[in-house]
């Protein structure tokens, strides 16, 4: 028989005190500090690159876009083979190409690394996303009028300076973006954790711990509360994001 | 154009490190996609195959037949439907701003941004509930509910198109007679392909890679996860058990498939937009 006394703020207070949704909160900034920064750096940095003219572009564009065609699932599949924890002579995927390449001190635990397996996970999040990053960097950086970087120029400024004092403040509406729409991502990422290591508490995010507690366990209440705090973390990121953004249009 | 003023040529040793970075997934897919059965191991991952074999292709798509064909069943009605009603979303939103119009259209947006989490209990509740108090049950329940959460994606995207169309096109429409309804038919739906593929390969994109929600067996909705985690995280795990400890409990099949398969279809899209 279902209960259905008034619970209060119970359910959520005792989130806060379980120590699987603290190791939950961990996993969770880890991952999103890893794949955020990464996927913009690197993003970034391809995004430059590529815009300098180079024979080529095209092709090196879309295949640095196309891992976003590919479902989390089938990536997260991919890079289970590749990042094989395996030892000794059952080595196999990156360790194992490390270890035919001479290379034996990059072999690794990856996702069975304690504490900081969850990074390992947001490699292959940022293989998926930085071409993205990368494709609004691209778009950023070519709506920046080439006068401005001739001006700079004149003024005695170098590339680097260049870069550093006008096109990264002009770019900045960019990488507002590229931090809010990776960084909501990162929040409710499911099914990249399930397919690289599956339900493994040291890999729990709250998506994972939602699921198994509400589908699993039926504890529909605590499911309940792990939902709306997923909701209310991503609206802080994004209400704002929104108002920006409306606000900024209006005034164009 | 060269705005970093060093040999061209150097630039070109990032791009190709880079470039392997992106292709070694896909090529460890692609390659084993074609070995046989009896060469996939882990130990061998990295070499080419011996010879193209077709066998875990053939095998992967008879297994994910039924799977696949629920995906289409779904996809496509939930696509044109969702669409259709974001390109009327749009184009009201754009055109005919009525009074609320700009409190309503962030918490449209805001709906793209919903973690599947928070709503997936009311909406299991809903599905088992109310929906089949009405009769409705497996795959049109689904296409219901994939319909309601495409719509922030495909209001969005029409609503920034139609923004971009002059006021006087609409406006000549106007004196020439014709009412909202009018303008909608007759103006914006025919210059509204090119978005109207876009708009649906991103929701079959978005509906085949996420599928919160899926239909159980004899037709009563159930939720799990992920119709094609349990597939392919199955299979994989049979590939894993095989290379790891060589033994053999079932065929793999190949996540090949899947990504094929929605490649294709953002392939061809891209193709009909161009």
């Amino acid at each position: 028989v279902p209960d259905y006394t008034w619970a209060g703020l119970s359910n959520y207070i005792n989130l806060f005190s379980d120590p699987r949704f603290l190791v939950d909160i961990r996993n969770t900034l880890i991952f999103t500090g890893v794949f955020v920064i990464g996927s913009i750096l690197l993003g970034f940095f391809l995004a430059v690159m590529l815009d300098q003219g180079l024979k080529g572009e095209g092709f090196f564009r879309s295949l640095f876009l196309f891992p976003m065609a590919i479902s989390y699932i089938v990536t997260g599949v991919v890079w289970r083979w590749l990042m094989n924890p395996a030892e000794g002579d059952r080595l196999s995927g990156f360790n194992l190409l490390f270890s035919q390449l001479n290379l034996d001190f990059l072999i690794n635990k990856w996702h069975t690394t304690e504490t900081w397996g969850i990074a390992a996970i947001a490699l292959a999040a940022i293989w998926q996303m930085s071409g993205y990053t990368m494709a609004i960097y691209l778009a950023g950086l070519r709506s920046i009028p080439d006068e401005l970087r001739e001006a700079a120029r004149i003024d005695g400024a170098g590339e680097f300076q260049i870069y550093r004092h006008i096109i990264l403040p002009l770019l900045s509406p960019v990488t507002l973006s590229a931090l809010i729409i990776l960084g909501h991502m990162s929040l409710k990422v499911f099914d990249l954790i399930i397919a690289v290591a599956g339900k493994q508490l040291p890999l729990d995010v709250p998506a994972i711990y939602m699921w198994q507690t509400t589908f699993d366990g039926l504890f529909y209440g605590r499911g309940a509360a792990i939902g709306i705090l997923l909701l209310v973390s991503v609206a802080v990121l994004i209400i704002p994001y929104i108002r920006y953004t409306l606000k900024t249009e209006t005034q164009q | 154009m060269n705005r970093l003023r060093i040999g061209r040529n150097w630039l070109y040793i990032p791009l190709v490190a880079m470039a392997i970075f992106y292709l070694i997934p896909m090529y460890v897919m692609i390659v084993t996609g074609f070995k046989s059965f009896a060469e996939v191991d882990l130990q061998t991952m990295w070499n080419l195959p011996k010879g193209i074999h077709f066998d875990n292709y053939i095998e992967a798509f008879r297994q994910l037949a039924p799977s696949l064909w629920n995906s289409f069943i779904m996809v496509i009605p939930a696509a044109v439907i969702s669409s259709f009603l974001g390109s009327l979303n749009g184009f009201i939103l754009a055109k005919w701003k009525f009074r609320g119009a700009d409190f309503i259209f962030p918490f449209i947006l805001f709906g793209m941004f919903i973690p599947y989490q928070s709503i997936l209990i009311p909406l299991v509740i809903f599905i088992n509930n109310t929906l089949r108090y009405i009769g409705m049950t497996g795959i049109p329940a689904l296409i219901l509910a994939h319909i309601i959460y495409g719509i922030p994606i495909t209001t969005l995207t029409f609503r920034n198109y139609y923004a971009s169309i002059p006021q006087e096109l609409l406006e000549a429409a106007k004196i020439d007679g014709a009412d909202m309804l009018g303008i909608y038919r007759h103006i914006l739906l025919p210059i509204s392909s090119p978005q109207f593929c876009g708009g649906a390969d991103l929701a079959v994109h978005l509906r085949l890679e996420r599928l919160p929600v899926r239909g159980g067996a004899n037709g009563q909705p159930v939720v799990a996860h992920h119709g094609r985690i349990e597939q392919h995280g199955r299979q994989s795990d049979h590939f894993v058990e095989r290379a790891d400890g060589g033994f053999a409990p079932g065929r793999p099949a190949h996540p090949c498939w899947s990504t094929f398969s929605s490649d294709v279809t953002s392939c061809a899209v891209c193709w009909l937009v161009r």
